[in-house]
């Protein structure tokens, strides 16, 4: 018994896998995908094979009785059904998806992810479901789709192929289509904090501010002192760090651990790249495969992160 | 999750259903029904729902009743009542799921289809096709947005698209042949008896209800020659003229015929149909049978046509025993015997002794009436020729038929139809049930010939119908109902637009199929597909040059710029026209000016698309290399 449920499970797999690979050959991973006649698949509903029996019955019920009106309404439900086809093609047909940048997030909090669609404004009635992220309906769609993808383990990630599928206008006819976007996304080391101080070249905890300046365009958001804008909103004042400590001397991290104690090694310097980063410090990072000089911003922060998030 | 709204519209059109069905529910059906639905009206109102278990309660109590009342009904109705029941019930049980009302929009297709079986006149028919598309529209609920429900014109705009497909598929789809026999008996109100007796025919007079239409191709027949013959009797008893035990069919003999006619039958569930004198040609699913009549194959439970070809002439005789069969009598009337014996001693042919017998009824004050004295002696034939002197039609030929066969000729009472009205502008004739009329046919020389005694007595009634024939009194007891002037022009309107719905909807079959299929391939296709091709090459032509031209106008700009002002400078190669003007203004700004209206004429034409700017950009142009020149 076992044995049968077993071939039929790797049965199955085998044909999943053939189906993808035949699904990957027509359809590669794009940036843009319009979706045309080669990528749309429509056959009939269950309960469009219900409403074809009703239309067979009350055909042969007319015919029987002959009576002309009864095969008028078989013939009037099967137009209908004919007409479903190309209603539910055509709500799916010319839609555009675009891809936009990676996004990111840290691991175990979901990702959101963007995609602008185009030629989306008579699309009625559309359910997205992947393996990466919960079903979506959307009665009308949005210009803007928005995926929260499940959490993940660190990485860098292509949106697998998800499904699209649609049964309007009445239920018969269901129109789907599997669609693989160039989309990645990365997923940073999960920040946490510090347990054992480090033997590395680390800065000291820097709790208080030394001074306080006035405010100048330019300086980092995050060293605004937000208590005191609150209190006098005409003068922002910015906390300024002890130069000698921070600034002056740019911080280095080294991974270096491996195995078990890598990951707890990257969601550590993961902690500490960001607090680098919001107190104006200089910073950089070398990694098994990948060397980043000194500096800071935003970018230079990504960077780093996504240099743990490869290791 | 169930549109809010699907739930009442689902039980209006159940409530309408209710009562547009009537006819095939039993009362205690509709109460049911009628509670079903109210019950959950209640229940909607106060967002309550119904327990799974108590439906289907209710379901197995209503089978059992059904079950128990299925040897006196109708099967079709008890099949009708059926899927009455269970639409109710699945809109009974109906939660916010998709699944029941899914299931409930199936079962409702089927049952306001079936409600063709009832009936199949045009405003049953509007208000069944009413029906229909209000339960596409639940269809459409079940699997639109919830959020927006105002109905999109677009969505209906392509749903026109759905009528020409059902409309082709209705006129070219192959029909089946009926699958198994299906008989329906059932008390239809018919001019037809199937025996005669004298007062036979009363109770059918006041029948307004159309028995059969008739359209003439060409020549059509004088009022008095229409005689529509559907029975004939036989066999007389002493009371009743009966049909004959033995009807043999017989072929028909092809012939030039004077009338052709087209007749679209109402139920009457018989198999008799109608005819005028000798038939000689058929179309349909009919067959001659004896004594010149024409018959279906099946019962007429739904409105039937059929063509025929036939004579005026009368009826040929077939064989000799179909003479002597009508000449079988017992002497039950003495003094009618008496009677005939002694024209025939002074008439002894049989068109004289015909005439005789026209004049004895001429002569002696015989009246017409439909309400006439009850006879109620065992000579009914001497009470009604000696006593009353009045009568209808049944009394006539009942007491013409035993004068003749008393007198030794053959003869015998035909059953049928007399005139008709024609309607609209005389396209069709309509025989009312009214209008059934019976007669006698004497064997003279060979032919049938005919006799109708009513003609003398009461001859308008053959030239213009029943009620003209009567005096007053009578014809208002015979158009108690009837209504008169405007309400009754429209009326007649109505009755028009409903011969012509029954003559091309419900009565289209296979031969007017047949027909349409040859008239199709009879079209010249050579000719109709080199013009649509012609057509098209001409369509993608015009839209070539369009596309050409359109997209030609700004290159030809382009070129025109650049051969204009190459005296002032060469484009660079990479330069974008905008640039290279922008350089231009720059090193002539003699001409900056210029050059600038130029560069926004330029914009304006390319980007904004504002033709009228393509003059200006000309005009600048011209302008320019002329200044050049000037200036060289």
């Amino acid at each position: 018994m076992s044995l049968v449920v077993k071939w039929r499970q790797q049965l199955a797999n085998k044909l999943r896998q053939r189906f993808y690979l035949w699904l990957d050959r027509r359809q590669p991973a794009a940036q843009t995908i319009k979706l045309r006649q080669h990528l749309l698949f429509v056959f009939p509903t269950v309960y469009g094979g219900w409403f074809v029996v009703l239309t067979v019955l009350l055909y042969l019920f007319g015919a029987n009785y002959q009576n002309n009106l009864i095969l008028l309404c078989a013939y009037l439900l099967l137009s209908l059904f004919c007409f479903c086809i190309f209603a539910a093609f055509f709500n799916l047909y010319k839609l555009t998806l675009n891809a936009g940048t990676a996004p990111c997030a840290f691991a175990n909090s979901s990702v959101r992810l963007l995609l602008q669609l185009q030629q989306y404004e008579h699309k009625k009635m559309l359910y997205f479901s992947g393996k990466n992220f919960p079903p979506l309906v959307f009665e009308h769609l949005p210009k803007e789709l928005q995926f929260e993808l499940y959490p993940q383990q660190r990485g860098y990630y292509q949106l697998q192929r998800f499904m699209l599928h649609s049964c309007y206008p009445f239920g018969l006819i269901r129109c789907w289509t599997y669609i693989r976007l160039q989309q990645h996304y990365w997923v940073y080391p999960e920040p946490t904090a510090q347990k054992k101080p480090s033997s590395l070249n680390l800065p000291v905890q820097q709790e208080h501010p030394d001074q306080l300046v006035p405010y100048l365009a330019g300086s980092p958001a995050s060293a605004i002192d937000w208590k005191r804008l609150a209190k006098n909103p005409w003068q922002p004042v910015t906390r300024q760090y002890s130069a000698s400590a921070a600034s002056y001397k740019p911080k280095h991290l080294v991974v270096d651990a491996t195995g078990a104690a890598l990951e707890q090694q990257l969601s550590e310097f993961c902690a500490l790249l960001l607090q680098f980063e919001q107190q104006g410090e200089r910073y950089s990072l070398s990694a098994p495969g990948s060397e980043i000089a000194t500096s800071h911003g935003q970018a230079h922060l990504h960077r780093c992160l996504q240099a743990l998030a490869l290791c | 999750m169930l549109n809010p709204s699907f739930v009442h519209i689902a039980l209006l059109l159940q409530l309408l259903l209710l009562a547009l069905l009537q006819d095939g529910l039993s009362w205690w059906s509709s109460l049911v029904l009628l509670c079903i639905l109210l019950f959950k009206y209640v229940c909607v109102r106060a967002k309550k729902t119904v327990a799974m278990r108590t439906v289907n309660a209710l379901a197995v109590l209503l089978c059992l009743l059904l079950l128990s009342q299925l040897w006196q009904q109708d099967m079709q109705d008890s099949m009708l009542q059926l899927l009455f029941f269970s639409a109710a019930l699945r809109l009974f049980s109906i939660t916010s799921a998709l699944r029941h009302a899914k299931k409930l929009v199936w079962v409702q297709y089927f049952l306001i289809c079936t409600g063709f079986m009832l009936n199949q006149s045009l405003w049953f028919a509007g208000a069944v096709f009413l029906l229909f598309f209000c339960n596409l529209y639940l269809h459409y609920l079940l699997f639109a947005p919830v959020q927006r429900r105002q109905f999109q014109w677009s969505e209906v705009h392509l749903l026109l698209w759905v009528m020409p497909l059902c409309i082709a598929l209705f006129v070219l789809f192959p029909r089946l042949p009926p699958l198994w026999q299906t008989d329906r008996q059932h008390q239809a109100q018919t001019g037809l008896a199937d025996e005669l007796s004298l007062g036979s025919l009363e109770r059918l007079v006041q029948n307004d209800s159309l028995a059969f239409r008739v359209e003439f191709e060409g020549e059509r027949p004088p009022q008095q020659e229409l005689y529509w013959r559907a029975k004939v009797f036989e066999r007389f008893n002493g009371q009743d003229w009966l049909p004959a035990l033995v009807p043999a069919s017989q072929a028909l003999s092809p012939q030039q015929a004077s009338y052709r006619y087209t007749l679209v039958v109402e139920p009457h569930f018989q198999r008799s149909l109608f005819s005028l004198g000798q038939v000689h040609q058929l179309q349909g699913q009919v067959r001659p049978i004896a004594a010149g009549l024409i018959e279906s194959y099946q019962q007429i439970s739904r409105r039937f046509s059929y063509r025929l070809s036939s004579d005026g002439e009368a009826v040929a005789q077939q064989n000799n025993q179909e003479a002597m069969r009508n000449l079988l009598l017992r002497h039950s009337n003495p003094k009618a015997s008496a009677l005939a014996v002694q024209l025939q001693q002074q008439h002894p042919t049989a068109s004289a002794y015909a005439k005789a017998l026209y004049q004895h009824f001429q002569n002696n004050q015989f009246s017409y009436s439909l309400r006439p004295p009850v006879l109620n002696k065992a000579a009914q034939i001497d009470q009604f020729l000696f006593e009353h002197k009045i009568g209808f039609c049944g009394h006539y030929a009942s007491a013409a038929a035993y004068l003749f066969r008393a007198a030794g000729i053959p003869a015998r009472v035909v059953g049928g139809y007399q005139g008709g009205s024609w309607q609209g502008t005389g396209d069709y004739l309509q025989v009312l049930q009214k209008d059934a009329h019976a007669w006698v046919e004497y064997l003279d020389q060979g032919r049938w010939r005919r006799f109708d005694a009513t003609a003398i007595v009461a001859p308008l009634r053959l030239t213009q119908g029943l009620s003209d024939a009567l005096s007053l009194s009578e014809r208002q007891f015979l158009e108690q109902f009837f209504q008169q002037g405007m309400l009754g022009d429209w009326l007649q309107q109505m009755e028009w637009l409903d011969y012509y719905w029954s003559v091309w909807i419900v009565s289209f079959d296979q031969n007017e199929q047949r027909f349409i299929w040859r008239s199709i391939q009879s079209l010249p296709w050579a000719w109709i597909g080199a013009a649509l091709l012609a057509f098209l090459v001409l369509a993608l032509v015009v839209y070539l040059l369009l596309q050409h031209k359109t997209e030609n106008k700004n290159q030809a700009l382009r070129l025109l710029m650049l051969k204009r002002l190459k005296p002032y400078g060469d484009k660079i190669v990479h330069q974008t026209m905008e640039a290279y003007l922008q350089n231009l203004i720059e090193s002539h700004p003699r001409q900056s000016k210029t050059l600038h209206q130029l560069l926004l004429a330029y914009q304006r034409f390319e980007f904004a698309e504002q033709q009228e700017q393509w003059q200006q950009c000309h005009k600048l142009l011209r302008q320019l290399s002329k200044n050049k020149i000037g200036s060289a």
